[in-house]
């Protein structure tokens, strides 16, 4: 059965359908009949990134990189808190699989820091709690790490009670 | 009949097959025809404004993305890289 939404969208899925021309298409067909949930997390992640491309850039491309933060606008989409519930779940999730299964990113001889990969997989765990606890299937660009999580928390589901499993679509599936 | 100051009076001129079947509907719900125009202009704009407000999200998150950096666009995701460029 194709997925049909309401879906949470996490920071690289977000992004991803947002730059590819076939993304874009599914994001629109998607939005004109359902709302784009996001996590506050992922609100986060993406202005502190914007802010620090900002501080590293030239006067000349601060602009460009301004105007395209200020395109960032999630008015019409739906930002999810992380509030208690979440919390608690992250926390659990985060006890299961406390090391990320992914390595740090790497590019052009430059590599994430152990203590940034880190960072970044509490704010996956926080995506993938907020996704389980508000019974939104996750759209993501991620696989081995909400696999992961997902396998974790099926595998001990009375550390999760009443809240069924994590559902995951990957984002290039979706638009096939 | 009089018009309330929340209303407009207005004429429009629509399909002669419309407006047949705009009064089919009436009477069988029993309704002025007013009732059923005006629940499917306020239906189809409904629908109109929310695919616009697609198409404009849409549009506003692909100039979000589309003209950053290979290392700008991992920063934005959550990413940075380390060590002398």
């Amino acid at each position: 059965m194709s997925p049909d939404g309401p879906f949470l969208f996490d920071t690289s899925a977000e992004s991803w359908l947002s730059r590819e021309p076939d993304g874009r298409q599914w994001l629109l067909h998607y939005s004109r009949r359902h709302l784009v949930y996001v996590s506050a997390v992922t609100v986060m992640e993406r202005l502190t990134g914007f802010g620090s491309a900002l501080a590293q850039a030239t006067p000349e491309r601060a602009g460009w990189i301004r105007s395209m933060r200020d395109s960032y606008d999630l008015t019409p989409a739906r930002v999810l808190p992380v509030h208690y519930a979440t919390a608690w779940a992250a926390a659990e999730l985060i006890c299961l699989v406390p090391v990320p299964p992914s390595p740090p990113v790497s590019a052009h001889r430059r590599a994430e820091t152990k203590s940034s990969r880190m960072a970044r997989w509490k704010f996956d765990v926080l995506i993938a709690a907020t996704s389980l606890v508000q019974g939104l299937p996750l759209v993501h660009n991620n696989p081995r790490d909400f696999e992961a999580l997902r396998e974790s928390a099926a595998a001990h589901p009375r550390r999760f009670p009443g809240l069924g499993s994590i559902r995951l679509f990957r984002c290039t599936d979706l638009i096939r | 009949m009089a018009v309330s100051a929340a209303k407009r009076r207005t004429t429009v001129t629509l399909p002669a097959a419309t407006l047949r079947s705009a009064k089919r509907l009436a009477n069988r719900r029993k309704v002025h025809l007013n009732v059923i125009m005006n629940e499917a202009i306020e239906d189809g704009l409904r629908q109109k404004l929310a695919v616009e407000r697609a198409e404009d999200f849409v549009e506003r998150m692909g100039r979000a993305f589309s003209g950053l950096t290979e290392e700008e666009f991992l920063m934005v995701n959550g990413i940075y890289l380390a060590g002398k460029k």
